[in-house]
């Protein structure tokens, strides 16, 4: 379980200054349980503060972000109205002192532990290796979480399998490693905490089509295995379309347009409206209709083309060669 | 004139300062010879690790190769006798355009880095001041010119690096992953003032990178593996060796990927394949060719 | 987001504003030389004089003048004390007399009082003058630039100045994105269940480790591509190198700096005619 969801969130960078940003605006959003949900925008769309809150980062100005139910950045007024509001509708008895304490306990098991339930990958990630050994960085995470050693050394196994790298690395320094394999030590950090729900902004950027399609693969191995929610901030439509279970578009701080892939790159004029990119296949579809060629709408594969154009050589076989132009 | 802008014959590096432990493995680049000539637009693709920066690195005579030899305009850059007063005049012939553009940018204001280069050339503040204005001016960045670079977006600091480098007036300029780091809007702004750079002002574009879409742009397609030209031609005959590209990391784009998975099915598919527009064209004229019995006019 | 204020520079078009650096310069030099000169009641009214009329030309609101003082209270505040309390007593008009001590007198004086309200309003002119002729008014690349012209002199005797002058400009160009950097670091470290706030001291130290390592990291990188990019746009050290924008003196800056030696020059006949008059001061 592990229901992460925005309600009427809006944030403002340094509120009340003559520098006031405002970054979001109402943005009510819940991320699809053990799906994998992309976020795309351009830049200054809002996504990037939108991932800082997910996990705590970043408080939002105002609205709640929640996983399971409560709020992530541990704050305990919050949680303290809720249980008020519980027991007025329970026509319980209020013990507001002991509430309170409740409350305070509550808030700060979830600050410490929200790192650990939603687990962030920064951009570059690889910048964040610090750690003599490979093994040491990635079981930094697991460290903090307080497990024992025999347990970090069984996550950083693990992990270091689902990133698909040789078990022979973690003896190596961090930082004597290649670029694709410093991302993906650095990935593996991430997922040796266990969260819930997994983050990931522009995880493939800077990496060769190769690189890519392991970094993918990885964050797809890792939600099967763990039945993880993940969320995935990229610029790129070819990936989000290949990739993702459910797309969220960001535009000006709110959420212009969500669904399934199939439901959002069925509407690409308005993908293209927003001045987004669509996936180069997608686009090839659009001219073709332009074009006059009767192809369907929600093209958004190389696969699904190939269906699509083979079947319009089929009918022209069949049709014996009458144009009605 | 026969010879070629930059002429490279066997060309090989290693990291490694010690020759002796220069094996076979060390080296990054090895053998490596390839003619470019003056006004080429050419795209250099490669996994990461294939080496291409290396070579950019080479050309650009940051970096001295372990073997062989880098003709540019006729002058061996390579020779160990070369003045260091004609290595800078050849070094400002060849300009380069970085991946992050946070790590080229020398002074805080955006005019001031745009002249950088110009004022290690020793040239009057007047001209300098010229240059300055003109490159801005090209990379559309003129209003910007007394603004701080650290509150430029990405693409905006990318188009002020490469207004650095045109105020050297270089005869060819090398884009090392420059769009690598920038958004869509960053990107494309980027590439469309490569064009512009190629197509009206004749300037040599080497462009390394590893994203098809872009090498689609273009003239010509070099390939680097492991150290090695592995393939050379236009973005047609590279993208048509699918296999090979998959072999090494790379993929075509996915219109080219629709057209090659056609032809393979046995559809009549004619004309070119690497970009949308040429697939348009191309699976119009097949179709109508074929009877065109589904055109709605 | 990424407005990191930078130093205190106040953006405003004033004539201090368009003050050519090397004037800004000498001119603090001059100033600071007349504040410790001032001898009597007279020339400290005319050092105030002065500094209000500076802070009106320039432009910068009083509320921010003031912002920077408060970051001084606590040495004001000592000054004045000590004052009020070591001033001599030997022949003072003593008011509230402490007590002795080792033969000498201690308590509150007529003197002491002038001395500590002085000594406090010569450090407030000290610094709202030099941040109002500098911080407020130069950007860091013009001080820069403005400091290394005036250095030049030193190139003669085999001294860098146009290193260090390349060096600070390059830091300076730098600094918003280290701060970036460590931003993200930061973030990526906590989102790592990293705690910066709480534990002691030893365990704070501690938490660092994750963020130095990276941040040092990453500047050498840079520092090296850096060099690489300089290297390709044919930087060669200073040797050759003309600049864009040279610094022009104008009349205006002749103007301003005699305006300062008038104030240096009013306070010494302030102090020669009236000794004797007025009460000096220290």
């Amino acid at each position: 379980m592990a229901e992460l969801s925005l309600n009427r969130v809006s944030y403002l960078y340094n509120p009340k200054t003559e520098s006031e940003v405002r970054a979001l605006t109402d943005v009510t959003l819940s991320f699809p349980e053990r799906k994998i949900t992309g976020i795309i925008g351009h830049t200054g769309s809002g996504k990037s503060t939108l991932v800082e809150l997910l996990n705590g980062l970043l408080r939002p100005t105002s609205g709640e972000v929640t996983l399971d139910g409560e709020n992530v950045d541990g704050d305990w007024k919050k949680k303290y109205e809720k249980l008020l509001r519980y027991d007025r509708e329970h026509g319980q008895k209020t013990n507001r002192h002991s509430l309170k304490k409740r409350a305070k306990i509550a808030a700060a098991e979830m600050r410490r532990t929200i790192c650990f339930r939603v687990g962030l990958v920064m951009q570059y990630p690889e910048y964040q290796l610090f750690d003599e050994t490979v093994e040491k960085d990635i079981g930094f995470g697991p460290g903090k979480m307080g497990l024992s050693d025999e347990d970090i050394r069984e996550r950083v196994l693990e992990s270091i399998r689902i990133v698909g790298l040789d078990e022979s690395i973690l003896a190596k320094s961090p930082f004597d490693l290649s670029g694709g394999q410093k991302r993906r030590v650095a990935i593996a950090g991430v997922l040796a905490m266990h969260p819930e729900v997994l983050v990931l902004d522009e995880p493939a950027a800077g990496l060769d089509p190769q690189g890519r399609m392991d970094i993918f693969d990885c964050i797809r191995r890792y939600r099967d295995e763990l039945n993880a929610t993940v969320v995935l901030v990229s610029h790129s439509m070819e990936d989000m379309a290949s990739f993702c279970d459910h797309v969220v578009v960001m535009n000006r701080g709110q959420v212009a347009m969500q669904g399934t892939r199939e439901e959002i790159f069925s509407r690409p004029d308005e993908l293209v409206r927003m001045n987004l990119d669509v996936p180069q296949i997608t686009r090839l579809m659009m001219m073709l209709r332009e074009a006059g060629l009767q192809v369907p709408y929600g093209i958004y594969t190389v696969e699904d083309a190939i269906r699509a154009v083979s079947t319009l050589f089929d009918a022209t076989g069949q049709a014996g060669g009458d144009a009605d132009e | 004139m026969s010879v070629p802008f930059i002429q490279v014959e066997n060309l090989r590096f290693s990291y490694l300062e010690d020759d002796r432990k220069k094996s076979e493995e060390s080296l990054v680049l090895k053998d490596i010879s390839v003619q470019i000539e003056k006004g080429e637009y050419v795209a250099i693709l490669g996994h990461n690790g294939s080496g291409k920066s290396t070579f950019a690195r080479l050309l650009t005579l940051i970096l001295e190769p372990t073997g062989g030899k880098i003709t540019v305009d006729g002058i061996e850059v390579t020779d160990p006798q070369l003045s260091d007063e004609e290595l800078q005049k050849l070094r400002h012939k060849i300009g380069m355009v970085f991946q992050n553009p946070d790590n080229q940018m020398v002074t805080t204001i955006v005019e001031e880095d745009v002249a950088f280069g110009p004022e290690n050339l020793g040239l009057d503040p007047a001209e300098i001041r010229r240059r300055v204005d003109e490159a801005l001016a090209a990379v559309r960045m003129e209003e910007f010119s007394r603004r701080e670079a650290s509150r430029l977006s990405g693409g905006q600091k990318q188009r002020v690096a490469i207004a650095g480098v045109i105020a050297m007036m270089p005869e060819c300029i090398i884009f090392d992953e420059s769009t690598a780091m920038l958004d869509p809007q960053g990107r494309k702004d980027v590439l469309r003032i490569m064009d512009m750079l190629h197509r009206e002002r004749g300037i040599t574009i080497l462009h390394i990178t590893h994203d098809m879409n872009e090498a689609a742009r273009a003239d010509r397609i070099l390939i680097l593996s492991d150290g090695r030209i592995a393939g050379d031609g236009t973005p047609e005959e590279i993208f048509s060796r699918r296999e090979e590209l998959n072999r090494i990391g790379l993929d075509v784009p996915q219109c080219a990927g629709l057209m090659l998975e056609l032809k393979k099915r046995g559809y009549p598919i004619r004309g070119k394949i690497t970009t949308p527009e040429d697939c348009v064209d191309s699976l119009k004229a097949s179709l109508y060719l074929n009877g065109g019995g589904t055109v709605h006019g | 987001m990424n407005s990191i204020a930078f130093g205190q520079y106040y953006q405003a078009s004033s004539g201090i504003h368009r003050m050519d650096p090397r004037t800004k310069i000498i001119a603090m030099l001059l100033f600071i030389v007349a504040t410790f000169l001032c001898k009597n009641i007279l020339s400290f009214a005319l050092l105030i004089l002065f500094t209000v009329v500076l802070s009106l030309l320039s432009r910068v609101p009083m509320r921010l003048i003031l912002k920077s003082i408060r970051g001084v209270v606590f040495i004001i505040i000592l000054a004045a004390l000590v004052n009020l309390f070591l001033t001599s007593t030997e022949g003072a008009t003593m008011i509230w007399r402490i007590g002795e001590w080792n033969g000498r007198e201690y308590g509150i004086t007529q003197e002491g009082i002038l001395r500590a309200v002085c000594m406090v309003i010569r450090i407030l002119c000290l610094i709202s003058g030099t941040s109002i002729l500098l911080t407020f008014t130069t950007t860091p690349i013009e001080m820069t630039d403005g400091l290394s012209q005036l250095l030049s002199p030193l190139m003669k005797i085999k001294i860098p100045v146009d290193l260090f002058a390349m060096m600070m400009s390059i830091a300076l160009r730098f600094i918003p994105t280290l701060i970036e950097d460590t931003r993200r670091i930061m973030n990526a470290q906590k989102a790592r269940g990293t705690d910066f706030s709480s534990g002691g001291l030893i365990k704070k130290a501690k938490a660092l480790i994750p963020i130095l390592i990276p941040l040092f990291v990453s500047s050498f990188k840079r520092g090296e591509e850096l060099a690489t990019a300089m290297e390709c746009r044919c930087y060669h050290g200073g040797a050759g190198r003309t600049r864009m924008n040279k610094l022009h003196w104008k009349v205006s800056d002749t103007m301003g700096l005699l305006l300062f030696a008038l104030l240096i020059g009013a306070v010494i006949v302030l102090n020669l005619t009236l000794r004797g008059v007025t009460p000096a001061i220290a």
